[in-house]
């Protein structure tokens, strides 16, 4: 956690000292879509953290004063486990939305800069199912699991062209989440059952752990 | 706006091919058994217990029916585990890895034990929580992470909705009502039936002759200056032997619990990293059943834990590798300052131990048809 915070707070300060530099000629246009180049850079700034804490796509619609901006991140996998010698096949899908609503004041522009701030809204949704198919039954266990969040968001923006922008962005999160762990019967359905649920709720940080390449339009 | 009406026809897309239903069907998989019964008369050999010739209560029908329940993998959660999947015939009905695979690839919290001459057992699991087989059978099946059935309503449910159990009911109970009491019982006669006592030295014993010199070096050793017989009495080399006369005075076990129980702690560590019996006793932390020896060449990995790999390991430890721990059983103790004894064994003389224990299998009980998989085809 304070390694974290340390990052982001250097990055933070690196890129606003920088962007102070600059001078004030601005052009822009209003919406922009952003992919995230971050899965190896997320590597390199959290290697002991595999989970994609941030949207793959984003997509925002900016006026001259605020912006809003939408992010979210689908994620698909399906694993097939065939067990030899008996009749059981074993598969595991895995389907989940995360996303993101930010509304944020621009603080500082510049020709080649913007720096935004403001509220980001988060959430998620996940299922996993781990089919069992011995023939007698099928059988699913589901591991459905919910967040939502709220906190400050600070957001950096650096343009190599009018179109095109590089940028990144760091929150502070507070989320509740919740978590359930159902068996579902296809020839039992009468013992259908949840059989665990967890609810927590945490303050994360998230650091700049990804770069969005946007094209404005 | 293009590239937005691109990802929202994506998003949709994602979310039409996960919500595709695939169609199911059902296919039951019977057992195969033998048009007249198999008899589960025990056989005794040349085993001196005191329950030959009783009645242990099994019927050929329901030690039939506790075979089929035995092996049959709907008794789990998922349809994945039998009982038979952790207590495999081939190696004396234990398993070959430290810690079993439960439902969901989960391991079991300690090694299986192997299954033999169970029939009159009072304490069993590694920490003899059950006290009797009926009330040992269905633990396994409800446990969370072994068979997770922990309703048993569904569990009666599941049964009823196989075909093949019909007609196995109303052979052992007269009437195909199926409850899980009668399921117990049904386990209860199998597993009961399931005596081996047709090793090397069972038949040697009746003949009246001698081993192998090296097996029979062994056994002198067993029973001599090993004081293996300590815990290994009796038929099937579980039982206290040779302490009776001072059990009062000095209990072999620490007291607690009660004197000269089948359980030990043989110093395994000097700081416990599993209670034992200690759940029941606090004077019983790091206590465990004493093991049958039966079979036992064919059942590693040993201790609960299955921390050893071979026999060699095993002795080895009872040579020089005891610990002192807080509750090591009076046996392992010297008696004039209470140390961890050291048996100071030479190495024929641990190869002569571990060929006398190869004696004590029962290749006939691992070849029992009556006890085999009828799933297997």
């Amino acid at each position: 956690m304070v390694r974290r915070i340390l990052y982001t707070a250097l990055f933070t300060t690196l890129l606003a000292f920088n962007a102070w530099s600059q001078s004030n000629d601005t052009t822009y246009y209003h919406w922009n879509l952003g992919i995230s180049a971050g899965d190896i850079l997320h590597e390199l700034f959290n290697g002991e953290n595999l989970n994609k804490s941030y949207p793959a796509f984003v997509l925002e619609y900016s006026g001259q004063q605020y912006s809003v901006q939408a992010g979210f991140r689908p994620d698909f996998n399906k694993t097939n486990t065939a067990h030899d010698g008996f009749l059981d096949s074993e598969v595991t899908d895995v389907l989940s939305f995360s996303g993101n609503l930010a509304i944020t004041r621009h603080i500082f522009n510049s020709k080649n800069w913007l720096i935004k701030a403001g509220v980001q809204f988060t959430g998620g949704w996940s299922k996993e199912d781990i089919t069992e198919d011995s023939g007698f039954d099928r059988v699913i266990t589901r591991r459905l699991q919910w967040n939502a969040g709220v906190g400050p968001v600070i957001d950096f923006r650096y343009f190599v062209h009018p179109r095109i922008s590089l940028g990144t962005e760091a929150s502070l999160i507070y989320s509740v989440s919740r978590s359930e762990l159902q068996q579902i019967f296809t020839n039992f359905p009468d013992f259908n059952n949840t059989k665990d649920t967890v609810e927590g709720d945490s303050l994360e940080v998230i650091e700049p752990a990804t770069i969005y390449l946007r094209f404005h339009f | 706006m293009k590239p937005f009406q691109t990802l929202l026809s994506l998003c949709l897309l994602i979310i039409l091919i996960s919500c595709q239903k695939e169609s199911f069907q059902t296919k039951i998989e019977y057992p195969v058994l033998p048009e007249t019964s198999y008899s589960y008369k025990p056989n005794w050999g040349g085993m001196h217990s005191h329950m030959v010739g009783q009645d242990l209560g099994i019927t050929d029908a329901g030690a039939t029916l506790g075979r089929v329940l035995f092996y049959d993998k709907i008794l789990s959660i998922n349809n994945t585990v039998s009982c038979g999947s952790c207590h495999l015939q081939s190696i004396g009905f234990s398993d070959q890895v430290r810690l079993s695979d439960g439902i969901d690839n989960q391991k079991t919290d300690r090694n299986a034990p192997p299954i033999s001459n169970l029939y009159d057992d009072n304490l069993l699991f590694w920490d003899g929580r059950a006290t009797s087989l009926d009330d040992l059978v269905l633990q396994p099946v409800r446990n969370h992470k072994e068979m997770g059935m922990e309703n048993m309503d569904f569990l009666v449910a599941k049964i009823k909705a196989a075909p093949y159990y019909e007609e196995l009911f109303s052979k052992a109970y007269s009437s195909n009502e199926v409850t899980s009491d009668r399921v117990a019982d049904a386990m209860t006669q199998f597993v009961k039936s399931m005596i081996g006592c047709d090793s090397e030295m069972d038949r040697q014993q009746i003949a009246g002759q001698s081993l192998s010199p090296q097996a029979e070096a062994g056994r002198n050793i067993f029973f001599g200056k090993g004081n293996c017989y300590n815990c290994h009495s009796g038929p099937d080399f579980n039982d206290r032997g040779g302490f009776f006369f001072f059990d009062p005075i000095i209990p072999p076990n620490g007291g607690g619990f009660g004197w000269a129980q089948d359980i030990a702690d043989i110093g395994l560590d000097k700081e416990y990293t599993d209670v034992g019996m200690g759940v029941f006793d606090a004077a019983l932390v790091g206590v465990f059943k004493i093991p049958s020896l039966r079979n036992v060449a064919l059942t590693a990995p040993y201790m609960h834990d299955g921390r050893f790999a071979t026999l060699e390991d095993v002795i080895n430890h009872y040579d020089s590798g005891i610990n002192k721990s807080p509750n090591l059983d009076n046996v392992f103790r010297s008696w004039d300052t209470g140390d961890a004894i050291r048996l100071g064994l030479a190495e024929e003389e641990k190869s002569a131990i571990v060929a006398f224990l190869h004696t004590l299998t029962d290749e006939n009980y691992m070849n029992d048809l009556r006890f085999s998989d009828p799933f297997i085809r």
